[in-house]
């Protein structure tokens, strides 16, 4: 057991720009929570209720599997998996290495795509008549149904796996986008009109700005289904990749394998949800400070 | 003319005239009047302001000022130039701060000179000389949330003044201050006045702000906004705290409230 000050103490120096001292001293139980729910907290202070649960469960599985003392077939025991993970890590390593490449090369072009449809939906009403129907109608697109035709159209390369995770991973950011140019206000953009602005200075000086909070937001969403849509697109067919990997362990009956897996897509994922964290405080380095003070300033 | 700042203050002869001011709007095929035949002026290194209930059209008056509308009759004139929808004679500086939270005082500050076209570094060469003056010195690069209301306040009128319009702007611009800074930055106003005379126009419903502050008052009526009487403000300058409590200023609020409250009659 770590004893209370060390934890304390772990928290503190995890949070060097603690805007002002607390003048309650002692680490209340009541206080972490809430300075989790703000987002300020570190990787440290985030991450331990989350593997105290993940341990509790794992400690379930385990119980569960030695009670029904079932077969490793159907259902390994979470030693094993971890431990047939590592000896398998080679195999593994370069499954993963394609998912990657595509999940990121996917993201970098559903990016692309949706700035360039909510910069025209945004400065253009011709282009929001054309496009915003269409982009919804496009989320209705079963990528269950599209994505083996992506196969037969431009076989079992990347491409096809990289567009799938477009499809899936452009929406949420082109809205994110789009919101967030709306949440603009008026009076901002009448105050750089009357500096003689025209439209597309105070798309790029201000509605630009504006948005980056909401396009994170859909960035997050769009992140934390970019991995399933690779390994989607994997699994219709494909030589290399996670989502081949398990498909043919699971007829190897090694279900062992096929949780290391979904374990390795779980750390991926993981990995790039935390990393929109990191750009976003780069990109935005004001939104973080601004709201570490503002709930108890103003 | 011996200030560094002297260089981003309006240009000397600057004068503003507006005649006839008109505009209607439709409202669900109604013609809803707001600005009727409204008629001012000022000198340049004048200090006017308008005051009225709220509601009675004044910021239509000031978007029309500052190029942002129409008017359906009438005309602005500044310099004896027809200036009617032309936006590069006003700096505004609106009700909100509106401090763009993403940039730090400084980049706040050139914000209008870089719409305008300057250079970055051209513009904070011009910024640089007046944040002392603006009591901003040791703040150039801090972020607006870091800055108390009064702060931002004076950051929103730097960014108004640096643009170096002719005229300048005001709307409601201490409206959401609490009273003791809102009094501070009057008397502040009153003093950076004196020493720059900038051509304003100061449209409030604040009373006292208004006869602190100016030189000439317009009082406005409702629906449709008029001109219903002009009050010159006697009071000697250079006008501090002190200039509050004498008895013309009493009388010149109570004169304004009457006027105000009264209403309309043909």
């Amino acid at each position: 057991m770590t004893p209370n000050g060390t934890r304390a103490g772990k928290l503190a120096s995890a949070e060097p720009r603690k805007p002002r001292k607390e003048s309650d001293a002692g680490p209340s139980a009541g206080r972490r929570p809430s300075r989790l729910a703000r987002g300020t907290g570190s990787a440290v202070s985030v991450a331990w209720p989350a593997l105290l649960g993940l341990a509790v469960l794992i400690g379930l599985w385990q119980l569960i599997v030695w009670q029904v003392k079932a077969d490793p077939t159907v259902l390994p025991t979470p030693a094993r998996v971890v431990s047939e993970a590592w000896s398998n890590r080679g195999a593994l390593w370069q499954n993963a290495v394609p998912t990657i490449e595509e999940t990121l090369i996917g993201i970098a072009a559903a990016l692309v795509v949706s700035a360039i449809l909510a910069s025209a939906i945004d400065l253009s009403k011709t282009a929001r008549r054309i496009i915003y129907p269409l982009l919804v109608g496009s989320q209705s697109i079963p990528v269950i149904v599209i994505a083996p035709l992506f196969i037969i159209w431009f076989g079992f390369g990347l491409l096809p796996k990289i567009l799938v995770v477009v499809l899936v991973t452009f929406f949420p950011t082109t809205v994110g986008l789009l919101e967030g140019f709306n949440s603009t206000e008026p009076e901002a953009s009448n105050l750089i009109r009357s500096m003689g602005g025209g439209r597309f200075k105070e798309f790029v000086r201000l509605r630009v700005p504006t948005a980056l909070p909401f396009f994170f937001t859909g960035l997050r969403v769009a992140v934390s289904f970019a991995v399933l849509a690779a390994i989607f697109g994997e699994w219709v067919g494909a030589t290399t990749g996670l989502g081949i990997y398990m498909e043919l362990e699971k007829n190897a009956l090694r279900t062992d394998l096929v949780f290391a897996a979904v374990l390795v897509t779980a750390l991926i994922s993981m990995i790039l949800y935390s990393l929109t964290f990191l750009v976003q405080r780069l990109t935005m380095p004001w939104y973080y400070r601004s709201r570490q003070i503002g709930r108890s300033s103003r | 003319m011996t200030s560094p700042a002297t260089a981003s203050a309006p240009a000397a002869g600057a004068a503003i005239e507006v005649t006839g001011v008109s505009k209607s709007f439709r409202r669900r095929g109604e013609r809803l009047s707001v600005l009727n035949e409204i008629s001012l002026e000022a000198v340049s290194g004048e200090f006017i302001a308008v005051i009225g209930p709220s509601g009675c059209g004044k910021s239509t008056m000031f978007n029309i000022l500052a190029g942002l509308e129409n008017p359906d009759a009438g005309e602005v004139k500044v310099n004896g130039t027809v200036a009617t929808g032309e936006r590069r004679y006003f700096a505004y500086m609106p009700q909100k701060d509106l401090l763009f939270p993403w940039r730090r005082v400084m980049d706040n500050a050139t914000l209008g000179l870089e719409i305008q076209g300057v250079r970055k570094k051209e513009a904070r060469a011009r910024v640089e000389p007046l944040l002392g003056t603006f009591g901003l010195a040791d703040f150039s690069r801090s972020y607006p949330f870091e800055l108390s209301g009064g702060m931002r306040q004076r950051v929103a009128l730097l960014r108004t003044i640096v643009q170096g319009r002719q005229i300048v702007l005001l709307d409601e611009p201490f409206g959401a201050l609490d009273y003791l800074t809102r009094t501070d930055l009057q008397l502040w106003l009153a003093s950076m006045w004196e020493q720059f005379r900038w051509t304003i126009v100061l449209v409030t419903h604040d009373v006292p702000e208004a006869i602190l502050l100016s030189d000439r008052i317009y009082v406005l009526h409702s629906r449709p906004a008029s001109v219903r009487r002009v009050v010159d403000v006697d009071l000697p300058r250079p006008r501090g705290l002190e200039c509050l409590g004498t008895p013309r200023f009493a009388e010149l609020e109570e004169l304004l409230l009457s006027n105000l409250r009264r209403p309309a009659r043909k």
